[in-house]
């Protein structure tokens, strides 16, 4: 009770409890439709699955560290690194951002009430939740062994309970599907008056993209694993060779949808990026737009790539031609994204928090994995590198040097935000260096092992490759260990962390103008429009607190705290806001007219 | 100060809103603004569900592309009668839900409810005919994958599952792939159970008798393919017949069990086996048995032995004959000769019969007896046996009534054998054995062999010149052969998409009946009509991807 009362510094009291105190309860949270609570859940679900993932790469790294068995039999390493890969591309990474943080982010930076379909928010959460527990559930089954992938026709032949496993992928694929819709429409339809689409963050921008993703590719991997889970239930043949099916399509159909799906992993680590970099540099992001279309633009590349994955399966040399001359377009807006990023460091007041050190992680190791992408794009060197520990250390530089590290910086960047609370800054900031450390040290040496011939996936190797196992391993422990160290520091403080004001880093979006946490529907009083990315008139008026120098009232006839018995509690936003302006303030209007699409 | 507040009392409780309609939700400007962002969701969804049918439509494009003869060759087992009702039915349907969405929008009531109620009507009717397609293809194993096992080949002609599986239907025309030719028979399921043995062949037989041509299909197998609608020329029933035998000296000697048989007037396990064997002799023609409760047919093998043995001591006999002056003599073991040799035939084919009902060594049924290596064998001696034994009975003067019949049915079959071992040398000699010199037999309706209208029709008929064959009958003719290759496959595609498709039209089904339920209680004003509008929407996209489906599935050519 005692965070409703508190008064918030430039803001006027608030007069409403924040969202994890308007109901109370298991249930409350069980049946919410706010999208904080759903995002929280979300969150909570993520990190256990982090954790669960994070065990098996250790078990797999701890089995790697010596020649023949160090710890388990064959097929249990097969289980290990499926279910590694499994939950932490299904579970993790790509709800991490865009299911939890977008969840809670998304709509406050939009200045919206809510997403456009809470209920649908809510289905999703519990489709997640369901997908999680059967592709978890194939654990106590007996483990899968099949690769995260599930390629056939292995697939159709394993003893493991690959049925259960692809429900849940199913479920998990409905889940994401239904969220990204929801965003598209939140996005479309709930943006304030005067918000036009170049006056969005970025990390608006990037959801936006992802959802295209996520609405037109993750369908195809829903039907692929329903035709698999109907073909291992009734034999269908529609992937098995032996009744003329084709095992190779479902090598299609899997990454038709698994590349979009790195994509979808990825752009929304770009857009927290974008948002992290530009607060940390005190800076405009350089290159607005250019930023925003090479999200759009590599969202569309996606599609179109997928065969990069399979220049070894068979496919035509034309094909084979096509798809990797295709992939090397996908280099452009990446490229300029991190240009841009780089361009926007330059001379920035660049503040070294927890958040921006990730940050710059992810602008070292996002370069290293997409320079190593273009070598495995090249035909004859793919022929070498594939299904390599060069693969490995490529995929892991972008899914988890990029994705995670990203993550990781954008909840250490909003949980102040939507807990209320401060964390640890000198933990956090020991737990990045630990990251970025732990991390190269893992993946490094397997770029060396890989181009020297060490296969993926497999439990046993040479005496030539151990010392390059021992140093990855080494480092897989510096890096299991910052992250749930960084995990726990962020958890525990939930109950010791300082309370949070509401602009802790000088945030310019409108995140940051709602009460931390935020109320039920996010603002007690309409959010003021400010040009985006323009931090001349923040300042910070001690450690960790930022005040915009002119504040500005909102309309004087809105009483903040009466909101609520309105017809509608909560306009998104204040309609013209130059109209309440003071004649000082330092609003610049929006330059384009008010968005038009009702 | 938390839950006193009216705003923290309804808490999360989206559905109250204001504006009019009480289903205006909490953080929506107004009804438009909630609107737009529904119609804005469906169509992303809509978005969706292409992306997720589009799966299927790559996969029946690929093996389309890969497998034409599979296309070509399976769709005929689809309905199109059933296929063009849902057509029409969804057409309608959508007509009618359009119709719900205007009912909704002018806030008419009773036309509302009557809209939604014709198109949930629909939707149950679609279903409906959409549950005998199945049942159907369920009953007749025309299933996906490696359960595709017909009972019938999608041009009609019956065939022979692999474990004598379909209900009712059991096929007398088999496929051998060891030898890649058609052979013969009908005998249910070959048994060595010496009981059945004894008891003889117990099954309820209908007889149909289909003009033939064999094509060569693809990959320059022989097939065989109907020339005319099959007509059914006889019903057999046959219980408790006495064993096999090859050796009934008296005339009544094919129907031994037609005094005795539960069934006498539609004869015997004897006239049974009789019975099909002129038929399956009969040139450019095929017979077709559907037995039901069939079970075996034991002894043939012995029976060929017998006949083995009998045939040697009739070309001794012949021997003797020809060199014998006892006029008498020899007619008597012409006599013998004749019969010896019909009863080798017979047993010949009775053994092709035993051999191709082993379900381990045929599958596709799909031919006609008279395929010349099994029929005779083009053994030249024993043609030249056999054109002795006619010479001798058109001269025999002295014969029972009763011997000269059975001896004509004979010689008839020989006739036409030879004629398809080499009809194009001996047509000439075709119709003078088609002669049948004693008095004609007396017709039985319930004997194949009395059903010999015209001998010479017949051998006319083999070698009638045929009329040039169009690309049109190339394709029906692919048809009536055996499968290609994992035509399972098309069927895999088949069920897939119909499946998922027909998930999506129950879960419509669902819809509309929540649409009617709130329709009822009067919740749809010109204010807040979204969930109608969004419902006929996907209805729309429901009934868009069956038109797609019906002519790809259906309508192949």
């Amino acid at each position: 009770m005692a965070t409703n009362t508190r008064t918030e510094r430039n803001d006027g009291p608030v007069n409403e409890p924040d969202f994890m105190h308007v109901t109370r309860g298991l249930k409350s949270w069980l049946i919410t439709l706010d999208h904080k609570r759903i995002g929280m859940m979300y969150l909570a679900g993520i990190l256990i699955s982090l954790i669960i993932g994070g065990t098996f790469a250790l078990l797999i790294r701890t089995e790697l560290w010596s020649t023949g068995k160090t710890i388990v039999e064959q097929d249990t390493y097969n289980k290990f690194f499926t279910l590694h890969g499994a939950v932490m591309v299904f579970l993790v990474i790509i709800p991490g951002i865009p299911a939890a943080l977008g969840n809670i982010i998304m709509p406050i930076q939009l200045g919206a009430p809510d997403v456009a379909f809470p209920r649908l928010n809510l289905a999703s959460f519990y489709f997640w939740i369901a997908g999680a527990l059967l592709l978890v559930g194939a654990v106590p089954f007996g483990g899968l062994d099949t690769g995260w992938t599930l390629y056939t026709p292995y697939s159709l032949q394993s003893k493991t309970p690959v049925l259960v496993a692809t429900m849940g992928v199913f479920l998990l694929g409905f889940s994401s599907i239904f969220t990204g819709l929801n965003f598209l429409v939140t996005i479309h339809k709930f943006r304030p008056q005067g918000m036009g689409w170049f006056q969005l963050p970025l990390n608006v921008w990037a959801i936006y993209a992802t959802a295209i993703m996520q609405v037109l590719a993750t369908p195809v991997l829903a039907i692929t694993v329903l035709l698999l889970s109907v073909e291992r239930f009734a034999h269908i043949g529609i992937f098995d060779a032996q009744m003329g099916g084709d095992p190779v399509l479902f090598q299609h159909f899997f990454w038709f949808y698994s590349h979009p799906a790195v994509y979808i992993m990825i752009i929304p680590a770009m857009g927290v990026i974008s948002e992290m970099l530009s607060t940390f540099a005190r800076k405009p992001i350089f290159g607005y737009r250019f930023i925003a279309y090479s999200s759009i633009s590599l969202a569309l590349l996606s599609f179109l790539v997928w065969g990069h994955h399979m220049f070894v399966s068979g496919q035509s040399r034309l094909a084979n031609m096509v798809f990797s001359a295709l992939t090397f377009t996908v280099g452009i807006p990446a490229a300029i994204k991190v240009f841009n990023w780089v361009a926007t460091l330059y001379k920035g007041d660049i503040r070294l928090k927890t958040p921006m050190l990730y940050t710059l992680s992810f602008l070292l190791l996002f370069t290293i994995g997409g320079l190593t992408g273009l070598f495995l794009g090249v035909l004859a060197i793919d022929v070498h590198l594939h299904d390599t520990y060069f693969v490995v250390a490529h995929f892991h530089y972008v899914m988890m040097g990029s994705t995670l590290v990203a993550f990781l910086g954008a909840l250490h960047h909003w949980w102040p935000k939507f807990t209320g609370k401060m964390y640890n800054e000198g933990i956090g900031r020991i737990c990045a260096i630990g990251v970025f450390v732990g991390f190269n040290g893992t993946f490094l040496p397997q770029f060396v092992m890989g181009a020297r011939g060490m296969p993926r996936r497999y439990w046993d190797y040479d005496p030539q490759y151990q010392i390059f196992h021992q140093l990855s391993t080494i480092g897989a422990f510096v890096l299991g260990i910052s992250m749930f160290v960084a995990i726990v520091s962020l958890v525990s403080s939930f109950w010791t962390g300082k309370r949070a004001p509401r602009n802790p880093w000088g945030g310019s979006s409108l995140e940051w103008q709602a009460p931390t946490p935020p109320p039920l529907y996010n603002f007690e009083k309409p959010p003021v429009l400010h040009e985006i990315y323009n931090y001349d008139d923040l300042v910070e008026v001690e450690e960790d607190v930022w005040e915009r120098r002119a504040p500005i009232e909102a309309e004087p006839d809105e009483v903040p705290g009466h909101a609520h018995e309105h017809a509608k509690p909560l306009p998104p936003v204040v309609a013209p806001a130059t109209a309440a302006l003071p004649a000082k303030a330092p609003y610049v209007p929006p330059t384009e007219p008010p968005e038009d699409d009702k | 100060m938390t839950v006193e507040q009216p705003h923290a009392a309804h808490g999360d409780d989206h559905g109250h809103g204001h504006h009019g309609s009480p289903f205006i939700q909490h953080h929506y400007d107004d009804a438009q603004h909630q609107f737009d962002s529904g119609k804005l969701g469906i169509w992303l969804f809509l978005a969706q569900e292409v992306l997720f049918f589009s799966g299927l439509f790559v996969a029946y494009i690929l093996y389309r592309f890969h497998h034409p003869e599979i296309y070509s060759y399976a769709h005929k087992y689809l309905d199109v009668k059933m296929g063009a009702i849902n057509t029409a039915v969804l057409i309608f349907s959508s007509l009618t839900a359009a119709w719900a969405v205007r009912a909704a929008q002018l806030g008419q009531r009773k036309l509302l409810i009557g809209c939604l109620s014709v198109t949930l009507l629909c939707a149950l009717t679609f279903l409906g005919v959409k549950y005998m397609e199945y049942s159907h293809k369920i009953h007749e194993h025309i299933l996906f994958g490696s359960r595709f096992d017909p009972c019938v080949s999608s041009g009609g002609t019956p065939l022979l599952t692999k474990n004598n599986e379909c209900p009712g239907h059991k096929s007398s025309i088999l496929w051998d792939y060891d030898s890649a030719k058609p052979i013969t028979g009908c005998m249910p399921a070959f048994s060595v159970d010496t009981d059945l043995q004894q008891r003889g062949i117990q099954a309820s037989c209908d007889v149909t008798e289909t003009q033939i041509e064999i094509k060569k299909d693809r990959k320059n197998n022989p097939f065989v393919v109907p020339a005319e609608k099959p007509t059914k020329t006889a019903e057999k029933i046959a219980t408790q017949c006495p064993p096999l035998s090859l050796h009934h000296e008296d005339a009544d000697g094919d129907h031994p069990a037609a005094e005795h048989g539960e069934h006498g007037e539609h004869g015997s396990a004897a006239c049974w086996r009789v019975a099909e064997q002129p038929a399956v002799c009969r040139p450019g023609w095929f017979f077709t048995t559907r037995c039901t409760g069939g079970e075996t047919f034991a002894g043939a093998e012995q029976a060929l032995a017998v006949a083995l043995r009998d045939k040697a001591e009739a070309d001794k006999a012949l021997a003797k004959v020809t060199t014998a002056k006892d006029e008498a003599r020899i007619k008597a073991e012409t006599a013998n000769v004749a019969k010896a040799e019909a009863a080798l035939i017979e047993a010949e084919g009775i053994a092709v019969l035993a051999k191709a009902c082993k379900p381990t060594e045929t599958y596709w049924a799909s031919s006609a007896y008279q395929d010349r290596n099994e029929c005779i064998d083009g053994r030249s001696a024993r043609e030249k046996a056999i054109k002795k034994v006619i010479q001798a009975e058109t001269d025999k003067k002295v014969a029972t009534a009763a011997y000269t019949i059975t001896d004509c049915v004979r010689s008839e079959q020989v006739g036409v054998i030879v004629e398809h071992h080499d009809h194009e040398e001996q047509p000439a000699e075709i119709i003078a054995l088609a002669t049948c010199k004693g008095p004609p037999k007396p017709v039985d309706p319930g004997d194949i062999l009395a059903d010999r209208e015209n001998p010479l029709v017949l051998g006319k008929k083999a070698i009638d010149p045929q009329r040039p064959v169009t690309a049109h009958d190339e394709h029906e003719l692919e048809a009536m052969g055996p499968p290609p290759d994992h035509t399972g496959m098309f069927f895999t595609i088949y069920f897939a998409m119909t499946g998922l498709h027909g998930i999506h039209v129950l879960f419509g089904v669902f819809v509309f009946i929540w649409l009617l339920i709130r329709a009822v209680k009067g919740q749809f004003t010109p204010d807040y009509f979204g969930p109608v509008d969004f419902a006929a929407l996907y209805w729309h996209i429901v009934d868009l991807i069956w038109i797609f489906l019906f002519p790809l599935l259906y309508l192949i050519h």
